[in-house]
């Protein structure tokens, strides 16, 4: 069973009297599975909070519709399965940290023999111990964010939708979210993100959604999707006549450290080159892929989107 | 019923922190007090006036807290704390019935601490407090709650400055519409001012004010069915409201 | 979700439905704590329930305007402001009764017919109209309501009706009773005998009236005790019998100073007259009468066997059987003991004849 599945979800915001439409979420049909990291990708505006919103019932779909946990969308008991942490949250800043947990607790119906303990650990787990007793009004915007995760894991959810969950986080605060994330996978939870620092979302994540105006441009793993960008095919020895016939085939040829290194374009021109470097007597040839990054696959989906949606104009 | 009390309890805690309502509080107080020293002023009025001060003040005091009411849930709204709430096991309906609890507690609690210290004042200068003074300040509390209801549900699709306009153009209809009947005294229209009437809120229901402070005592007779009134308009203006955010969108 | 919102309406039709009936219940309620109706079918400008409280603020404003009227004399201009100020205030509060009796007392020098429709509508609005609002009513309509130009006849015909309601109310000090006499005993001419003979017809009128109305606030009369002091009838007669105390005495006097026979004679029939006023009040009960001087109708205390104004032998009571109260002093008619001889007075010292 898929832990979130959406199906066509469209979501427009209409202006007063209807003169100015806003398609939010345009036909998004979305799977994650179980036990996976997902990460939900989009420049500004492309629609990503409004999903969270339509996945937390929250905002309801003009059209479409979807399961969490196999609960239809808005289901009000699924919710105690379910953690949220919102983007730039403002928590009540009459509270302290502790009084703001046992709030979220009681709202979890969870019972106070059971949260105590829990949010006790929560902050132990967060570092948060020793301002448990502060106001939030006094809390920096990376404590928040450590008090609204402790709230979003109160109840032990086995799905996790964090809106930027490492925003404003110092690289300590960064290391210790994705620390949890990897725990919350280990445990078997899904985790269901979205986040603008690349770099992070693909150490962590499984899967990916590329989402831009509203549409899915690409959903899939990490490692499908981020195909090898190049090729170098490495050989310890050869005759120098060899290496200008083979020069034409590479598109570049280094010398380094005593090697030889000819670079093409994918992995099977690699492997062609590979057998000829082999049959002019090439010897201890290696090949080394080198992947595009999450960043440059980015870019590049969101461009590439955004030329075709201008020639469908 | 354990989240509704919590959300109550919270939105008590949270609008009983606004240091403008204690202000408000303590200068209704040293008015009332002050209404005092107008013996000679007033021509020997001051005792009366002291009474009309106590209970007019309850009324503003009521309307000020009710206030905060309007900006309750857009706050929640603004600052996300709404989405939190709601990605709770939490019903649309336990947030509005629990906010307005919670801003009711805080009207009750507020009208009676002016009441209260009000009655001190005046039974300190002249050793007696009118008969009925109580329950008109209680009635004065039951219109509050019906005004904060009505906060709550103007600010469901208005922003927070409209809605607090909406809320004090509620206080000003609910104390007028009474008149309306009076002032259509004939014909169709007389049936239609009387629809309206019925419909509006008609704080006249709750207004004893004057009655009490001539001296007249009033009692259950009058106290039952007029918090009756209170309760039964605050619980339909809620009931409105559940609809209306259990069908709006949170952004 | 579309389900709870029609639970949601209909809920909310239910209460509406319930609101109303509880409405028409309070409003019941308040019909029946507001006597008069015509308060309750008002129609006003609403000022936030505040009315009563804004009244008074008002009103503290235009008592500091009324201390700045110079010489105490007020224009017809400041008086119709004045008017228009009170005309606001009452309307705030229908029962603020300082601003209708007081403030038409300010105002009906300048503008007398709104003085008038000013406390006619204090009448008219108040639960429990006091008898100020009558008294100053009748006041105005006697002395300043003419000067309007409205008819003698029918400013004084208005002014006895509103002291005679004045005094209905049961409450009222002494000098509203007597203005309704006065203002009903105003056709006497200025002979003060015929006056105090006016006024003897009238109290014993009202007496008459209070026996025959048993619904009448001015009932009462006399008991075993004495006059009812607690009556229009049992005050006015003993303020009638004082004035015909010092009527006597002026007719006693100008008839030891007068020569003319025909004059002292004509006195004489005077003083006649004056007697028989008091002893007809005496006869009725309404006055302390009974220990008065036949001859000039001064009281006299226990003890006492002449009349110490005019010297007459009076019907002495209430002195010492052994030592008769010996040069004349006072004998305590309730004390233990004579304080002149020490005899024990007990009940039988205080009313024996000597």
């Amino acid at each position: 069973m898929a832990a979130i599945e959406t199906d066509a979800v469209t979501k427009v915001f209409k202006s007063w009297w209807h003169r100015r439409h806003v398609v939010a979420v345009n036909h998004l049909s979305l799977t994650v599975r179980e036990n996976c990291v997902f990460g939900f990708l989009g420049p500004n505006g492309a629609g990503k909070t409004t999903t969270i919103k339509l996945l937390l019932g929250l905002l309801t779909p003009d059209s479409g519709g979807g399961h969490l946990l196999g609960a239809p969308l808005g289901d009000r008991d699924i919710k105690e399965r379910i953690g949220f942490l919102p983007d730039s949250p403002n928590f009540y800043p009459h509270l302290s940290a502790k009084d703001f947990l046992v709030y979220c607790a009681r709202l979890l119906h969870l019972e106070k023999r059971d949260y105590s303990g829990r949010i006790e650990q929560l902050l132990e787990q967060m570092g948060l111990t020793d301002v448990r007793n502060r106001k939030l009004r006094e809390f920096s915007r990376g404590m928040l964010q450590r008090v609204g995760i402790a709230q979003a894991l109160l109840n032990n959810p086995d799905l996790v939708i964090l809106d930027e969950p490492i925003t404003g986080l110092d690289p300590f605060g960064r290391n210790q979210i994705k620390d949890i994330i990897r725990g919350l996978k280990r445990e078997g939870k899904t985790v269901f993100f979205s986040s603008h620092i690349l770099a992070d979302v693909e150490q962590m994540c499984d899967e990916i959604g590329v989402l831009n105006r509203g549409q899915m441009v690409c959903h899939g793993s990490v490692h499908e999707l981020l195909a090898e960008k190049q090729t170098t095919v490495w050989c310890e020895s050869i005759q120098a006549t060899d290496v200008e016939a083979l020069e034409a085939l590479a598109e570049s040829v280094v010398r380094k450290n005593g090697r030889w290194g000819f670079t093409v374009s994918s992995s099977a021109a690699g492997e062609a080159l590979r057998s000829k470097i082999e049959a002019c007597g090439g010897k201890g040839t290696t090949m080394e892929g080198q992947k595009e990054s999450l960043e440059d696959f980015f870019v590049a989906a969101i461009e590439k989107d955004n030329n075709a949606r201008r020639g469908e104009r | 019923m354990r989240d509704l009390i919590a959300i109550a309890q919270n939105t008590f805690g949270r609008i009983a922190r606004q240091k403008a309502v204690y202000f408000v509080l303590m200068s209704s107080v040293v008015i009332v007090g002050a209404m005092g020293l107008y013996g000679t002023l007033s021509a020997g009025r001051a005792q009366i006036m002291m009474l009309d001060g106590a209970l007019a003040m309850c009324l503003i005091v009521g309307l000020v807290t009710a206030m905060a009411a309007a900006l309750e849930i857009p706050r929640e709204l603004k600052e996300q704390t709404a989405h939190l709430i709601l990605s709770k096991p939490v019903g649309r309906a336990q947030v509005v019935i629990g906010k307005l609890r919670g801003i009711s507690g805080l009207c009750i609690m507020n009208v009676a601490l002016v009441a209260v210290a009000s009655a001190l004042v005046i039974h300190s200068n002249y050793g007696t407090v009118a008969p009925g003074y109580f329950a008109a300040c209680a009635l004065v509390a039951a219109e509050a709650v019906v005004l904060a209801a009505a906060g709550i549900l103007l600010s469901l699709f208005m922003n927070d400055v409209l809605a607090l306009v909406g809320v004090f153009v509620v206080f000003a209809v609910g104390h007028a519409v009474h008149v309306l009947p009076r002032v259509m005294a004939e014909g169709g229209g007389h049936k239609l001012a009387v629809a309206v009437s019925n419909v509006l809120p008609n704080f006249q229901h709750l207004d004893f004010k004057g009655l009490v402070g001539n001296g007249v005592a009033i009692g259950g007779a009058v106290l039952v069915p007029g918090l009756l009134y209170a309760l039964c308009y605050a619980t339909a203006l809620t009931a409105v409201a559940v609809a209306v955010f259990q069908s709006r969108d949170i952004h | 979700m579309k389900r709870l919102s029609i639970i949601s309406i209909a809920v909310a039709l239910a209460a509406l439905v319930l609101s109303m009936l509880a409405g028409r219940n309070v409003d019941q309620q308040r019909s029946q704590l507001v006597a008069n109706q015509a308060q309750m079918q008002r129609v006003y400008l609403p000022r936030f329930g505040m009315d009563k409280y804004l009244a008074d603020l008002r009103w503290v404003m235009l008592v500091q305007q009324m201390g700045q009227v110079k010489g105490g004399k007020i224009t017809p201009e400041a008086g119709a402001y004045f008017a228009d100020a009170l005309e606001a205030i009452t309307d705030m509060d229908p029962e603020f009764e300082k601003a209708y009796t007081m403030g038409a007392m300010l105002i009906s020098s300048a503008v007398p017919i709104r003085a008038v429709k000013l406390l006619e509508k204090g009448v008219a609005q108040s639960r429990n109209p006091s008898w100020r609002y009558y008294f100053n009513l009748g006041f105005v309509a006697q002395r300043q309501l003419p000067n309007a130009g409205v008819p003698e006849e029918e400013c004084q015909a208005k002014s006895l009706a509103a002291y005679e309601a004045a005094c209905k109310l049961g409450d009222c000090p002494g000098h509203v009773e007597r203005a309704w006499m006065y203002q009903a005993t105003r056709g006497a001419g200025s002979d003060p005998v015929k006056v105090l003979l006016a006024q003897k017809d009238f109290v014993l009128k009202v007496h008459t009236d209070s026996f025959s109305d048993d619904s009448d606030s001015l009932t009462g009369g006399t008991n075993e005790f004495g006059p009812d002091s607690g009556t229009t009838a049992g005050r006015l007669s003993a303020w009638l019998a004082g004035r015909s105390r010092s009527l006597s005495h002026d007719l006693l006097a100008r008839h030891l100073l007068e020569t003319d026979a025909a004059k002292r004679q004509s006195i004489e029939a005077d003083l006649k007259a004056v007697r028989a006023v008091y002893d007809q009040i005496r006869t009725l009960g309404l006055a302390n009468a009974d220990h008065a001087c036949k001859h000039c109708l001064s009281a006299f205390g226990p003890g006492e066997f002449y009349c110490s104004s005019c010297g007459q032998e009076v019907k002495a009571y209430g002195y010492c059987r052994t030592c008769h109260a010996a040069n004349g002093k006072l004998v305590l008619p309730h004390g233990a003991y004579c304080h002149v001889c020490g005899t024990k007075a007990a009940a039988k010292v205080t009313t024996a004849n000597k």
